[in-house]
């Protein structure tokens, strides 16, 4: 399994990757693009509350549920091949563990754009990964 | 290829609907039955409703932890738990087998190899010589062939006691005269009379019952089959 951002050229030209492609060649394989399609909904709003849940830790100085958050958020990242955010929830942990908040709340920001960058990236790749080969 | 004889009754223990969509997609393509918990306290009434074959546990539960909830089934529940958890550490591991888990699997993992464990860990438990159904008054020691109900030894002949073994088995599941001729007697009604099923059940609850006729372990439904109530 791979982890954080690649480079490829799913489209011709190079780019850097949120979403790792053999991640998701898996799971459409063993399980289908329709359930592939509705796992990634189902991730992308889980994201999202799990995103904000770390916001409302930080507001609150809990960085026990910031912590929890970003660590359960990061398992269900790695399933579906999103390495960025994974590797963003590994810091904020890391952050978290440190205590230091400030820092938690700009890499939970960072995370937010990195899911919307990803989430863009992810249909296109469906849509390749649901061609027959 | 997925055995499918080794398909079974899973109960997942998991918060996280990312995994659980995952799990649930794998699982039921290699014809397994999944029932979905998510906290130790829904986990514990959909063990009293139905013993599953095998137990998928998440660590970091809402409320009742996954390690807690796992000591607090361990002594009475036979089926095998696979403790699935996102932390790596030495330490996580070393306590989840010594509160009794048969496995440990790190999230996120890769499907295929998950699904050969859950093959591999279900195979061990039905080939256990020792293995032992215990209920609330009767236990039933199937490596032994032998079945103490309310600690007194129950003296059941070979066919009735693969009867009872495989409806304890299923605590809770109702199985088909069909089925039990089928998986029993390895045959079926097309060469046995199906009332050949209800005799052997008449005679293990005058056996095991302390009312046969107001039966406690061995419930009959109607065309459907017979349940044993796991109490």
């Amino acid at each position: 399994m791979h982890w954080g951002r690649s480079s490829t050229a799913v489209n011709g030209a190079d780019a850097v990757r949120h979403v790792d492609e053999a991640v998701l060649a898996r799971l459409v394989d063993d399980l289908g693009p329709d359930h592939v399609v509705e796992l990634c909904e189902i991730f992308l709003a889980d994201a999202r509350e799990r995103i904000q849940a770390v916001h409302t830790a930080c507001a609150a100085g809990d960085a026990g549920a910031a912590a929890r958050s970003a660590h359960r958020l990061k398992s269900a990242a790695g399933f579906v091949g999103f390495g960025g955010v994974s590797a963003l929830c590994r810091e904020i942990e890391d952050l978290a563990s440190h205590g230091r908040l400030d820092h938690v709340a700009a890499c939970a920001r960072r995370m937010s754009e990195e899911l919307d960058h990803a989430s863009r990236e992810l249909a296109t790749l469906l849509e390749h990964l649901s061609r027959p080969r | 290829m997925p055995e499918r004889a080794l398909s079974g009754h899973i109960l997942v223990v998991d918060d996280d609907p990312t995994f659980v969509y995952l799990v649930t997609g794998l699982l039921e393509r290699e014809g397994h039955e999944v029932v979905i918990a998510a906290d130790g306290e829904e986990a514990l009434a959909a063990i009293a409703r139905r013993q599953p074959d095998l137990i998928l546990l998440d660590i970091g539960l809402p409320g009742m932890s996954g390690l807690e909830m796992l000591s607090r089934i361990r002594p009475r529940v036979q089926a095998p738990v696979i403790v699935v958890s996102g932390r790596e550490e030495e330490s996580e591991r070393v306590l989840a087998f010594d509160l009794g888990a048969d496995d440990y699997v790190v999230k996120p993992f890769l499907s295929r190899e998950f699904a050969a464990r859950i093959r591999a860990t279900l195979r061990r438990a039905r080939s256990a010589p020792d293995a032992t159904l215990t209920f609330d008054g009767i236990e039933i020691r199937v490596g032994a062939r032998e079945v103490v109900v309310d600690g007194r030894p129950v003296n059941l002949t070979p066919r009735e006691f693969d009867v009872l073994a495989y409806l304890a088995a299923r605590a809770g599941q109702v199985v088909s005269r069909q089925q039990l001729l089928e998986d029993v007697w390895r045959s079926s009604d097309r060469w046995q009379d199906a009332a050949t099923v209800t005799e052997h059940i008449r005679r293990i609850r005058l056996k095991i019952e302390a009312d046969p006729s107001n039966p406690r372990w061995i419930r009959g439904l109607r065309n459907a089959g017979y349940s044993f109530e796991p109490g």
